[in-house]
């Protein structure tokens, strides 16, 4: 019995130290930011909000940062939106498809559909570079949008297909015996039965979009920059505490945002696409 | 006669082939158009992977290996598939090791398991760059690490941490090792307590039990949990970038580089279709491991 | 009240419902074979049978669910056996009732006038009159999760009958219910089938509730139909061993028959004795005819006389069970066949039958009844 509670403390130590381990890079980058000096340092020199002070400087006053990271956030934002909207649209029809679909081949369309799942993203970014200069004449928004909707139409795939699963056919029967034809049917009683699996796939399709680097590196271009990519060039040159105060903003849109997910206790089919 | 029937069968087909509702196989229409692109993207990979390039003319239509066969043989780009299987087997070993035991506790939990799944997936699901900032401030010339090292006096000016494989190892094993810890949890909560229970009523002792129990039985884990992380940290292209800071070459960012810089698209095509081949072959493999265990289980 | 439009109930010649060798094979196995049936204005017909013969196969098939094979479909003259779904106007109360669950009572029954495209005033006078029928009046604003079983099956029907169905479909209708309310909803239905004179199949694999609702019963196996006829004629002259069976405990068995000028007709069963007919078993009977009867346990009763010949068979009480208004004996004829026989248990009876106390086992007049081959 004594053994026996040594193990398990043993292993809460252990458990403990690696939590502290998996989350220390995100908390760092919080503790720096509130840093008084004016480089980053672990542990921090005292304590301050400047850096906080100066991010609202920079957005309000830096002649030459302003415009780049205000248009940075605006380009990301929009691009979040627009792909999220795309991607809830084809995302969801293509799941009920893939579940409904009596036809040969559709075994070979969900794997189209997780492909961006599967494919390392570098190569979907250097795949893309070689399609639109093939194609030609494609516009950097429309190169963005299109990377972008790719690598979140899996969200909503994954999502709504587990939301369908556990969905009860006759419902749809009934609505259909009561007179519904099939595009009733959908609109009035599939689609606000898998409401939450659409909602949690497309929340997890925003944050894909907005936090997506590796895509996006292959598709920008100087007049649009997207906000990951804004911050990379910034932190390759400055090693001042504001954009540690700059990632913890991000980082608590992210956290707000899982939470919101986690709500719609659809944590773990999420996790099941991440990568 | 014969051939009577043969039309009586053909009609019938027909009949089922204009029977078929195309309701549902319509609405894959948007997902199509979305995904095309894709393919024809991946399709054009292939095709340019045997052209040839010339630097003055550029790509040059052509069938040619030359472009495979100097994946494997240009020292450059030996050295960085080389780097890039060294990096991952060595983030897939201390990922299996370190995550072992947290993947024990998680199946365990009881009640905190839902707490322990969402600090395991915070990370996990944050910004690349910003995970990879977190470790350029705990690595860098101030960070902690260097604080430490200087305050026990084992080092008297700053260590160079940064830049270094060590950096891009430290980060991909803390990128990845919630995948690990995933399906190894997974396999470990289907395990039957009473297992333990009725080896450890046999006599064996807790070592004994966890060797001859609950190790082999969790080895379909261990297997999805293996392969997929070493799928990920081979395709891993931010850490490398931003942790590497051009120090470290791996298969992704001498892609980056022919794609961009020498413009060798050919050269790039190569280099993606064999990064698409080694990914795609572990993560069938990984597939098969989790469909297998669905059908014992 | 009158339903608003229901022309289809009035009596008359046609049937409402036609089918016509009806088949379904999944592949193949083939779940439902040559069926076929008519059902009649305000008839109440019951499909009966055990697991996985094809009764919801079947139903699914009127309802517009699943195609057909081979046959066809009529419904009030109109063949309908390619028209979708949701251009049938047969209503189907699902086992599961399908409430949809983000709507509420009013939104639910209303949902059918809705999608056919009735008029909002229209609607609400459907609403109205449907919940009234179930007796629901003033729960329109719940939400299937606020209802009981009962009240959330009461819903069920009434979002059919709003929905202006000219027949109704029940799927195992009563099978979610507990014993008491399962008898009491049975009630309702048949009651309210009744006042509208709306015609009714009901799927069912409990033989007490198709006998206790249905004007006809089907009775299917392995997708076929063994017999159809009223409840008395399935129980008590079944047309095959199986109908025999599946209606209620029988117990069987065979012998030789023997006349006897005088005495009449026999049925010599070897060791346990004989069964005396009252009258001829059937009109081409032969002495030495080898022959198969049934007797239900209720037609059977227990006596102590044992020597009479012909008075019954003998046998071994095994075993007794007190089930409240009646005992059941397990009785183990000599020879060794299994027989039940069911004692009514009135207030002045004693246990007569101890446990291994030999008895004769009588057949009351006209319960003998010869099976099939
Ligand atoms: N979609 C299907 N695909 C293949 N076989 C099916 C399908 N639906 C039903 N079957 C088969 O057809 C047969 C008849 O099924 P059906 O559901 O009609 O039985 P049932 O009489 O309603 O049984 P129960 O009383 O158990 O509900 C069964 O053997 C079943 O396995
Ligand atoms: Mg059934």
């Amino acid at each position: 019995m004594k053994l026996h509670v040594t193990r398990r403390g043993l292993l809460l130590t252990y458990v403990t130290l690696f939590f502290i381990y998996l989350e220390g890079p995100l908390a760092v980058i919080v503790l720096s930011s509130f840093n008084s000096g004016q480089i980053v340092r672990f542990p921090p020199e005292g304590f301050s909000l400047k850096w906080y002070g100066a991010l609202m400087d920079l957005v309000r006053n830096a002649p030459d940062m302003k415009p780049e990271l205000l248009n940075a956030v605006y380009t990301s934002l929009w691009l979040g939106v627009a792909s999220t909207i795309g991607a809830v649209i084809a995302g969801t029809l293509g799941a009920y498809a893939l579940q409904r679909a009596k036809i040969p081949g559709t075994n070979i369309l969900r794997q189209l559909f997780l492909l961006p799942l599967l494919f390392p993203q570098i190569v979907t970014g250097i795949g893309l570079v070689l399609w639109f200069s093939a194609v030609g004449g494609v516009p950097t928004w429309m190169r963005l949008l299109l990377g972008h909707l790719i690598i979140s139409l899996p969200c909503v795939v994954v999502t709504v297909t587990a939301s369908l699963e556990t969905l009860d056919r006759s419902l749809e029967d009934a609505a259909m015996n009561l007179g519904a034809n099939r595009v009733k049917t959908f609109l009035f009683i599939t689609l606000p039965s898998i409401q939450g699996g659409v909602l949690a796939g497309a929340i997890f399709a925003w944050l894909t979009s907005f936090s997506n680097f590796t895509v996006t590196y292959f598709l920008f271009s100087g007049e649009m920059n997207p906000f990951p990519l804004w911050l990379y060039q910034y932190i390759e040159y400055y090693i001042d505490p504001g954009a540690a105060a700059l990632a913890t903003c991000v980082l608590l849109i992210t956290l707000s945002v899982l939470l919101m997910i986690n709500r719609l206790q659809a944590l773990g089919r999420v996790v099941a696409v991440s990568k | 006669m014969s051939s009577a029937v043969a039309i009586g069968v053909g009609v019938k087909h027909l009949k089922k082939h204009l029977q078929t509702d195309w309701f549902a196989p319509a609405l894959f229409a948007p997902g199509i158009l979305v995904l095309l692109p894709l393919v024809g993207a991946f399709v054009m990979l292939v095709r340019y992977s045997f052209n040839d390039w010339d630097p003055m003319l550029g790509m040059v239509p052509a069938w040619t290996l030359e472009n495979y066969y100097y994946v494997f043989t240009d020292p450059a780009q030996f050295k960085g598939l080389v780097t890039t299987l060294r990096i991952s087997l060595v983030v897939t070993v201390v990922c299996l090791f370190v995550g072992y035991p947290v993947a024990v506790a998680i199946s365990q939990a009881g009640r905190y398991r839902g707490l322990l799944m969402f600090l395991l997936v915070t990370p996990m699901l944050t910004d690349v760059l910003i995970r990879a900032y977190g470790w350029m401030v705990i690595l860098g010339p101030n960070g902690p690490v260097n604080s430490l090292l200087m305050a026990s006096g084992l080092s008297s000016g700053p260590a160079r941490l940064m830049y270094t494989e060590l950096a891009v190892v430290l980060e991909l094993i803390h990128e990845n090792i919630p995948f690990m810890i995933l399906p190894l949890a997974a396999v470990l909560e289907r395990i039957n307590p009473a297992l333990n229970d009725a080896a450890m009523n046999l006599g064996a002792s807790p070592a004994r039990t966890f060797f001859h129990v609950t190790l082999p039985l969790s080895r379909p884990g261990i297997i999805a949990g293996t392969l997929l992380v070493f799928a990920l940290s081979s395709s891993a292209f931010v850490a490398p970038l931003v942790l590497g800071g051009g120090n470290v070459s791996v298969m992704t960012t001498l892609m980056q580089q022919t794609m961009l810089t020498t413009l060798n698209w050919p050269q790039g095509s190569a280099q993606s279709v064999v990064l698409v081949g080694l990914v795609l072959v572990l993560l069938a493999g990984y597939g098969w491991v989790l469909s297998r265990g669905r059908r014992t289980t | 009240m009158k339903p608003p439009s229901q022309e289809s109930t009035q009596a008359g010649k046609k049937p409402v419902l036609e089918l016509k060798d009806i088949s379904k094979a999944f592949g193949q196995m083939n779940a439902v074979e040559r069926v076929s049936l008519e059902v009649w204005p305000g008839e109440f017909v019951s499909l009966l049978g055990p697991s996985g013969c094809g009764k919801t196969t079947t139903l699914r098939m009127i309802a517009g669910f699943i195609a057909p094979t081979e046959g066809r479909i009529i419904l009030g003259g109109n063949d309908i056996t390619n028209v979708p779904a949701y251009r049938r106007d047969v209503g189907l109360l699902f086992q599961s009732y399908a409430l949809f669950p983000h709507m509420t009572v009013r939104g639910n029954v209303g949902f059918g006038p809705k999608m056919r495209g009735e008029k909002s005033g229209a609607v609400a006078e459907k609403v109205r009159w449907a919940l009234s029928l179930v007796k629901l009046e003033g729960f329109e604003d719940r939400r299937p999760n606020e209802l009981s079983g009962g009240q959330q099956q009461r819903v069920a029907i009434a979002r059919v009958l709003a929905s202006g169905a000219s027949m109704l479909l029940l799927d195992e209708a009563f099978s979610n219910l507990d014993a008491k309310l399962r008898g009491r909803m049975q009630e309702e239905v048949r009651e309210l089938q009744l006042r509208l004179g709306i015609a009714t199949v009901l799927v069912t694999h409990d033989q007490e509730e198709a006998l206790a609702m249905s004007d006809r019963i089907v009775i299917m196996n392995g997708g076929k139909v063994e017999q159809i006829g009223t409840p008395k004629q399935v129980y008590s002259s079944p047309e095959s061993l199986f109908v025999a069976d599946f209606m209620g405990r029988c117990n069987r068995i065979e012998g030789q028959l023997t006349h006897d000028g005088a005495k009449g007709w026999f049925l010599d069963c070897g060791p346990a004795g004989m069964i005396r007919f009252e009258a001829p078993p059937h009109p081409e009977a032969r002495p030495g005819e080898h022959c198969r009867v049934f007797m239900r346990p209720e037609h059977l009763t227990l006596s102590q006389r044992t020597g009479d010949h012909g008075q019954g068979l003998r046998g071994e009480v095994e075993r007794l069970v007190y089930l409240g208004s009646r005992s059941v004996a397990y009785v183990i004829l000599d020879g060794g066949i299994p027989f039940q026989v069911h004692l009514p248990n009135t207030p002045g009876s004693k246990d007569e039958f101890p446990i291994n106390g030999v008895v004769a086992v009588v057949p009351q007049p006209g319960a003998v009844t010869l099976l099939p081959d």
